[in-house]
């Protein structure tokens, strides 16, 4: 509210009142916000994901107004694919939202222009209680040692597969771990069933970040150093773009042209979803959002496996505080609210991934779906299975820019544009200018 | 008027013509017709076909019709269609208030007045109209955020009221030079001011081109997309454009039928503005470039 | 031009004193008039400072500086300049801006023109014919047609199942296959020809009949009619349309930040020019590059319109001079 209060009295200084600009404005103010009042505070969250999520953030949101009548919680939400990009314009415009979603690969970058608020004093006050939060999945949202976003969920990579289509592919289940060869001959068979119906065994992944770092990970090192400069090599790329063009040419993972028409991220632009192939990658907190856009019945099956264990507990979805937000204390709060009260821990389930908190995991424990049951099932599994390692070294400010060069390399190899080893060379090239 | 025209020439080359000759001409431009609003047909029955039935032909008929892909897509997103509608809605008034205010009154100056430089402002304004709007977009977000208004409607209004759409300011100088100059006399004559002049005689008479500027205003600034998405962010403030567009981060795959029913929404006050006033528009859009 | 009434009298006007008043009184009125000219041109002289020039000039400065907005812009010369020539993306945006515009607009005006001269042989149902072709051009830069576009030339879209229907079997999307995405945009400029179209037809109708029948006397066939009468009559019509269309195809943003979902992929090869402003400038916060890629837009735009109106003298046929 106090922005169009704001942008009002600018209208009066600049005389507009008189040329009916007032009118319009006093219009555009009731378009916008549904309540008001004197004292309310309003505040703004901003996101990415699709309508599922939003659906959850938004009951989230109402039940925390609930218990705080005098704070009202506008918020946005777009693809992750644009979510960036979109934050990036509004922060320039100055006016950041006073509540972020954040990224593990983006926190470094954004602490490093200081648009982030230190949550310690928050922390030790116990306005955020993170007593008994997970200590990794803390330890992930730092920068520098010095918390800037809380974790509302962790989650392992993974992979969601229809299983109609395997069962009408008439191939068997897939086996419970697979080596990439193992799994490489396992998609190529789907496909080769399903050429009739134009419909690839697996999504061509080359271009994806998360699961190429496992790949790294899988061969004994981190992707950075612990300085931030570039850790993988050219061989480790030349070998992941082999791995997938070996895929693309046996007709085992779609083609170049069918990649290039996933333009987003996330289940509503999937090619799993969209019938186009039987397994698609994705991390084990979206299952639920692929699952709401099939009818057909979806399983969870873990990464392949390489030389060493490359899996790690990814706290995804941080919610941090801008630097500059007037209603720190009450987004604080909020926080507060998400991960300790059972009200808003139940309103956001496990869509954002397994609460780090123990008790929360109870709490849920009543609410389960079939669904849900199935992540936490596959959750449960990783953790306790051999496959995972703890990540060392934190995503360097360049990542994001890394993570675009992945999908750009990717789709020039994808469309042979470029050979896999001029292909890793421009990639390696590429990130090490990222990382500058 | 014209068509009375092209008629009576019609006739005279006519002779030299055999009637299957015009059967075939008609036959080729109505192919052609039907090829150009083909798209916006299939869009049209899209909209109403279930989402499985949308892709699984080409025709424009179906065996099932639903008006569920408007009720749904209507509340497709967090807020109902309703809000952006009003939103553009506001925007596009206070658009066409702007240029039909600041447009008529530059262009009276240069079509009727004799003031120094005006040579060289006319060259300006002219040379503006080609200036892509891309060049300039960062410094003046620059100003906006700086006056505080990102994330309002003031960036997509306020320019109006400063005739920053030159085009206008040049079809309205087209128009008024039309005008008998007489009429100026006759009101020096009478002593009415310049101000009571263009207020009371010359807008009257250019009513026609002033409509024809707000009817464009309203279509252009109702299709804008590209201001909106850099300047609005609350999706309470989104514009019809840009609510559509996250329709799709929303909704993906699953909401064809949705998207197309939105999408029609979208174009109907530009559709419904064409059918009101279309000798208008047409006339318009053909004489803006007659003496240029 | 008519001479003003008031004028022709105070020189008429015999007696001396008279005209010395009426001279003051002129005197003062001019005075007053320049002083109303640039009142009434006052909001426009605003604009023009604070929203045009203004801003060109502080996008040059902003074009040799490294400025992210958050902080303030620091001097970098002809950084930003050279890294563009340097930039694969950069010289992707060129590229599919160049075949672009270059395809579009004269396809868009040569079927104006074709249409144009189709209508204009005094059909019965002309209004509504017109009308029609006139559609698309008044809605097709709008999020809805983009978005309708993305889905007509999809793997399941209008055009494959067309295709099929007649049976051409294609099964992949002309949207993401890299060389066919580029021409779809293309194939979504052309339709809306009917602008351009317009004012043809309304050029069309000026032509005197007279030369028409000379040349049908002499025996001349439609060609020879359409190169020796139409063509050149119309020139300066073909002249203005291309200037309008040249320059708003170098700004066409909409449909390939839509179809693109605004990545300008596949492989670049829908990476507009503006398209490519808007991710450096307000995707990664460049702001100083964006400006630099704004001004090379502009020199281009600028180039494109001067080598247009210095080789219209060769070809642009002026029938008369009247104002």
């Amino acid at each position: 509210m106090s922005k169009e209060l704001y942008t009002r009295r600018q209208a009066m200084r600049l005389g507009l009142g008189g040329l009916g600009g007032l009118a319009l404005l006093d219009l555009a103010a009731c378009g916008g916000q549904a309540a008001s009042g004197a004292s309310t505070e309003t505040l703004q969250l901003s996101f990415w994901g699709n309508a599922s999520r939003n659906k959850l953030t938004r009951n989230a949101i109402q039940a925390f107004q609930q218990k705080h009548s005098n704070l009202v919680i506008n918020s946005w939400y777009v693809d992750f694919t644009t979510y960036f990009n979109k934050l990036n314009t509004q922060i320039a415009g100055g006016s950041a939202p006073d509540l972020i979603q954040m990224d593990m690969s983006y926190l470094a970058a954004f602490d490093k222009q200081h648009l982030l608020l230190d949550l310690t004093s928050y922390i030790s006050d116990n306005t955020i209680d993170m007593s008994n939060f997970d200590q990794g999945m803390m330890k992930s949202s730092e920068d520098n040692g010095v918390p800037y976003g809380i974790s509302l969920g962790g989650n392992y990579e993974c992979l969601a597969y229809d299983t109609n289509l395997v069962q009408q592919a008439g191939v068997g289940a897939p086996a419970a771990s697979m080596t990439w060869e193992e799994f490489g001959a396992y998609v190529g068979k789907l496909s080769h069933a399903l050429a009739a119906q134009k419909i690839a065994g697996i999504v061509d992944a080359s271009g994806y970040m998360d699961l190429f770092e496992i790949w790294v990970r899988q061969r004994g090192k981190e992707l950075w150093t612990p300085d931030g400069k570039i850790n993988f090599t050219v061989d480790d790329a030349a070998s992941w773009f082999s791995y997938w063009s070996g895929l693309r040419n046996s007709g085992a993972c779609v083609s170049a042209e069918v990649q290039a028409s996933v333009t987003g991220s996330g289940a509503a632009t999937s090619l799993l979803t969209k019938g186009k192939a039987v397994f698609d990658i994705t991390h084990s907190n979206q299952f639920v959002g692929f699952q709401a856009l099939t009818k057909h019945t979806l399983a969870l099956q873990q990464v392949p496996g390489g030389p060493g264990p490359g899996l790690f507990l990814k706290p995804s979805m941080l919610l941090s505080i801008s630097a500059s937000s007037k209603h720190a204390k009450e987004a604080a709060q909020f926080i507060n609210f998400l991960i300790n009260d059972p009200m808003g821990i139940r309103a956001i389930g496990l869509d954002r991934g397994v609460p780090g908190k123990p008790a929360s995991q109870t709490v849920l424990q009543s609410t389960f779906t079939a669904t849900d049951k199935t992540v936490l099932a596959y959750f449960n599994a990783i953790t306790s299975g051999g496959q995972v390692t703890g990540k060392t070294v934190l995503d360097p400010p360049g990542a994001g820019k890394v993570m675009k060069a992945l999908s750009a390399v990717a789709q020039q190899v994808g469309f042979k544009k470029l050979s896999e080893t001029a292909g890793a060379q421009a990639f390696v090239q590429q990130t090490q200018q990222a990382l500058l | 008027m014209s068509t009375l025209v092209s008629h009576s020439t019609a006739d005279r080359r006519g002779r030299y013509r055999r009637p299957v000759g015009r059967l075939l001409l008609h036959l080729v431009i109505i192919a052609g017709a039907v090829l150009m609003i083909y798209p916006l047909l299939w869009m049209i029955s899209g909209s109403f076909k279930p989402q499985d039935l949308i892709f699984s032909d080409a025709s424009l008929f179906s065996s099932q019709w639903t008006t569920s892909n408007y009720t749904d897509g209507w509340n497709g997103l967090d807020l109902p269609f309703s809000t952006f509608f009003l939103n553009s809605l506001v925007v596009c008034l206070g658009a066409v208030l702007g240029n039909i205010l600041s447009c008529s009154m530059a262009a009276y100056a240069f079509a009727r007045l004799r003031f120094k430089w005006k040579p060289f402002w006319f060259i300006l304004m002219q040379i503006s109209i080609l200036l892509p709007i891309h060049v300039l977009i960062v410094p003046q977000y620059i100003i906006f955020k700086d006056l505080g208004w990102i994330n309002t409607f003031l960036p997509m209004i306020v320019p109006k009221f400063l005739a920053t759409d030159a085009f206008f300011v040049f079809l309205m100088i087209q128009f008024i030079r039309g005008i008998p100059r007489e009429l100026d006399d006759a009101a020096k004559i009478d002593g009415s001011s310049l101000f009571g002049f263009y207020w009371r005689v010359l807008l009257p008479l250019s009513l026609p081109a002033l409509v024809t500027t707000a009817i464009f205003t309203f279509i252009w600034t109702w299709s804008d997309f590209f201001i909106q998405l850099i300047f609005l962010n609350d999706e309470s403030l989104y514009t019809v454009p840009v609510a559509l567009r996250s329709f799709i981060d929303s909704t993906g795959n699953s909401a064809y039928g949705q998207l197309f029913a939105m999408s029609v929404l979208s174009l109907l006050p530009i559709f419904g503005f064409f059918l009101i006033f279309q000798r208008l528009l047409l006339e318009g859009a053909s004489t803006t470039g007659i003496k240029g | 031009m008519l001479p003003t009434p008031t004028r022709a009298n105070a020189a008429q006007t015999p007696e001396r004193v008279e005209a010395r008043k009426r001279t003051r009184a002129a005197l003062s009125l001019a005075k007053k008039e320049n002083l109303a000219g640039y009142l009434f041109l006052l909001p426009w002289f605003v604009g023009l400072l604070v929203f045009t020039l203004g801003p060109i000039a502080s996008s040059l400065y902003l074009s040799f500086t490294n400025y992210n907005l958050l902080g303030s812009p620091q001097w970098i010369g002809l950084s930003n300049y050279l890294a563009m020539v340097q930039d694969v993306q950069w010289l992707h945006a060129v590229k599919a801006t160049l075949i672009y515009v270059v395809l579009s607009v004269p396809l868009k005006l040569a079927f104006a023109l074709l249409v144009a001269v189709l209508l204009n042989r005094g059909l019965r149902g002309l209004g509504l014919y017109r009308a029609i072709y006139y559609v698309p051009s008044l809605l097709g830069g709008s999020v809805a047609i983009a978005l309708l576009w993305q889905q007509i030339f999809d793997t399941d879209g209008l055009i494959n199942r067309v295709l099929n229907a007649i049976g051409i079997h294609v099964n992949t999307s002309w949207i993401s296959n890299p060389d066919t995405a580029l021409y779809t945009l293309v194939i979504l400029a052309v339709w809306q020809f009917g602008s351009p179209m317009l004012i043809f037809l309304a050029g069309l109708k000026q032509i005197p009949q007279e030369y028409y029948e000379a040349a049908a006397t002499d025996g001349a066939g439609w060609a020879r009619r359409f190169f020796a009468i139409t063509l050149p009559m119309l020139t300066p019509l073909i002249f203005f349309n291309l200037i309008l269309q040249m320059v708003g195809a170098f700004q066409a943003f909409t449909p390939a930040f839509i179809v693109s979902n605004g990545t300008g992929g596949p492989l670049d090869s829908t990476l507009f020019y503006t398209l490519y402003i808007y991710q450096r400038g307000f995707g990664d916060l460049e702001m100083g590059y964006a400006s630099a890629l704004a001004w090379v837009l502009l020199l281009a735009v600028g180039t494109f319109s001067v080598i247009a109106f210095l080789t219209s003298r060769y070809w642009v046929f002026y029938q008369d001079d009247r104002k």
